[in-house]
């Protein structure tokens, strides 16, 4: 038979469809996102912007990298130019490499005691952990807040830097430890045989034998932490100590009412996405194992 | 004094675990206990401690405000998990079985690292009704009706459920994906062999195989929906000017306003702890509830 099946090319038809949209649906609010922020400020209500090519500068980027708080009056940025934004851009980045850190250390040690040895409460403790991890954000705001005012840490970063921490370190113990146990017992008896340490034994036969976990984890704790906005606004508010997602919701706050910088907000939108989303790219592989991980164990 | 070889790897494993048992612990386990303590007074911050027994709790389980709330919560988490199931399961159909996967996946991961903050105030440039895309959009095609507003109460919940689906659907799909891909290959060759169709073998392969991933994927999305701050709080304070509307006020919206803009922390820590209560017995029942449905059709 030489024609296509009508219900094959039906299904055929379908899954282009449907792969169309998906990718539309990816692709469109970046592509959206990166075409406004090169355009000035849009004040007419018109579908498509009106716009032709010599619309197009970098004036925006500019304006929000390089002249920071002297251009208040700078037309169009409004208010975000009274921020640092490059201080601010350099707090999220420290909050998400060092929670990431802090995580990686403290969990690897943890996950790898509740692999190998036996001690005292050892099943009590782990399965607290576990437990621990599906323990409502939103009902941890409160006490996190109230501990850190009695340590006198709002407003300082590293208050966020435990936070974020906290939140991930049980995940990530539950997942090193699932990962260790695919190591063979003689790998690492083999270590002790040597006459090497404990902490000899972890850091050098075991870590790099888990380096994929604990780098598909570490990417999604960094990803996570730069964009957190809940715990960051109850603990940050001081110009030189907010992040990033803080600054953008400032930023929007501080248009509404009749004037609307929409392009600004949008090269700042750009300024942010830039680094999750090169690494995203670059170890997608990796996001994707550490976020399926789950799947299989349930 | 030597110690016997059992005696000394207990005490090792402790040592290893004692960091991370010490960091959960001032961090996550006091501060949690200190809010129970607070959730008891009256307190603001900066002020006394003032006793109030049960009248904190009292309060919020008799204000409607609090089981209104409760109904929007609940109201957003199922609407979108149904929607990000739907779109997840086409998208994941599509996508499991196709060779194109593995090039178009640095496409789809996008929506999967850029922070929420962004894409929040991407979809308020598109819900905005004076120089919004949808609006625009509609206008060109002919609609001159009323623009969309955000800030209508029919339609806000609705337009927020839409908008966090359109990036969400992604982690659904990744995961669904990697549920469909641990399924073996021979059932579907004995399916084909004994004459199943594509929807047969949907029916009678797929779904049951995925149900592990099904029940993974609901309690993790209503776990986080259940949760849901910072699109609808983003989307909605920036529309609105300065506070969210009744209609959109979630429950973690609701602790965060008692918290953070009316000050009584003692009140906002009980409404942590019932919040955390009501999440608890959903989780809980809907594991009993699958279960006894499982085991029902043994």
């Amino acid at each position: 038979m030489n024609t296509i099946e009508p219900k094959k090319y039906l299904v055929i038809s379908l899954k282009t469809v449907i792969i169309g949209a998906s990718l539309f649906l990816a692709l469109f609010p970046i592509v959206w996102m990166v075409f406004l922020s090169f355009l000035p400020d849009l004040k007419t209500p018109k579908f498509p912007p009106p716009v032709g090519a010599s619309d197009f500068s970098v004036r925006n980027y500019v304006g929000l990298l390089f002249l920071g708080r002297d251009v208040g009056a700078l037309e169009g940025l409004g208010s975000i130019s009274q921020y640092p934004v490059l201080r601010i851009i350099f707090n999220s980045g420290l909050v998400a490499l060092s929670s990431t850190a802090l995580t990686i250390v403290l969990g690897l040690n943890a996950a790898y005691a509740f692999h190998r040895f036996d001690f005292w409460g050892k099943r009590v403790l782990y399965t607290s952990i576990i437990i621990g991890r599906m323990f409502p954000l939103i009902s941890l705001i409160v006490p996190f807040y109230l501990l850190f005012a009695q340590l006198r840490m709002i407003n300082k970063i590293p208050s966020l830097i435990i936070v974020h921490t906290i939140i991930f370190l049980p995940l990530f113990i539950w997942f090193c430890r699932g990962y260790m146990q695919s190591i063979p017992t003689a790998m690492i008896d083999s270590g002790k045989v040597d006459g090497a340490g404990e902490v000899r034994i972890l850091w050098q036969l075991v870590a790099p034998v888990v380096l994929p976990a604990i780098f598909g984890m570490g990417i999604l704790i960094f990803i996570f932490s730069w964009g957190e906005y809940f715990f960051a606004s109850a603990l940050l508010w001081d110009n030189d100590s907010i992040t990033f997602p803080l600054l953008l919701q400032l930023a929007l706050t501080s248009f509404t009412g009749s004037t609307f910088f929409w392009s600004a907000i949008m090269a700042l939108g750009v300024v942010g996405a830039i680094v999750p989303l090169v690494i995203g790219i670059v170890f997608q592989k990796q996001i994707i194992s550490g976020l399926t991980a789950g799947v299989g164990k349930f | 004094m030597r110690l016997p070889l059992s005696t000394r790897t207990k005490f090792v494993g402790l040592l290893f675990v004692l960091p991370s048992l010490l960091f959960l612990f001032a961090f996550f386990v006091y501060p949690i206990l200190r809010s129970v303590y607070i959730s008891f007074f009256d307190y603001s911050v900066g002020r006394d401690l003032i006793p109030a027994g049960w009248s904190n709790y009292g309060a919020i389980l008799t204000d409607p405000g609090f089981w209104h709330s409760g109904y929007i919560t609940l109201r957003y988490a199922v609407s979108a998990l149904v929607l990000e199931l739907l779109g997840g399961l086409i998208f994941a159909l599509t996508y499991s079985r196709l060779k194109a996967t593995r090039y178009l996946r640095g496409i789809l991961i996008i929506p999967l690292v850029i922070p929420i903050p962004i894409f929040a105030a991407i979809w308020q440039y598109i819900y905005n009704p004076q120089y919004g895309l949808l609006n625009g959009f509609l206008q060109s095609l002919g609609f001159t009706g009323q623009p969309i507003y955000l800030t209508d109460p029919d339609r806000s919940l609705i337009s927020i459920v839409v908008a966090q689906t359109t990036w969400v659907v992604f982690v659904v799909m990744f995961l669904l994906i990697a549920g469909m891909q641990s399924i073996r290959n021979e059932y579907y060759e004995a399916a084909r062999i004994d004459g199943a169709g594509s929807t047969q073998q949907f029916f009678k392969i797929t779904l049951p195989l995925l149900k592990p991933t099904l029940t993974f994927i609901v309690i993790f999305r209503m776990m986080d929906l259940m949760q849901a701050f910072t699109t609808i709080y983003l989307m909605m304070s920036t529309a609105t000017g300065t506070a969210v509307t009744r209609d959109t006020r979630v429950w973690s919206i609701m602790i965060y306003r008692e918290a953070f803009m009316r000050f009584q922390l003692g009140s906002a820590a009980s409404m942590s702890l019932i919040v955390f209560m009501f999440i608890l017995v959903l989780i809980v029942l809907y594991l009993w509830a699958s279960k006894t449905y499982e085991s029902s059709l043994e």
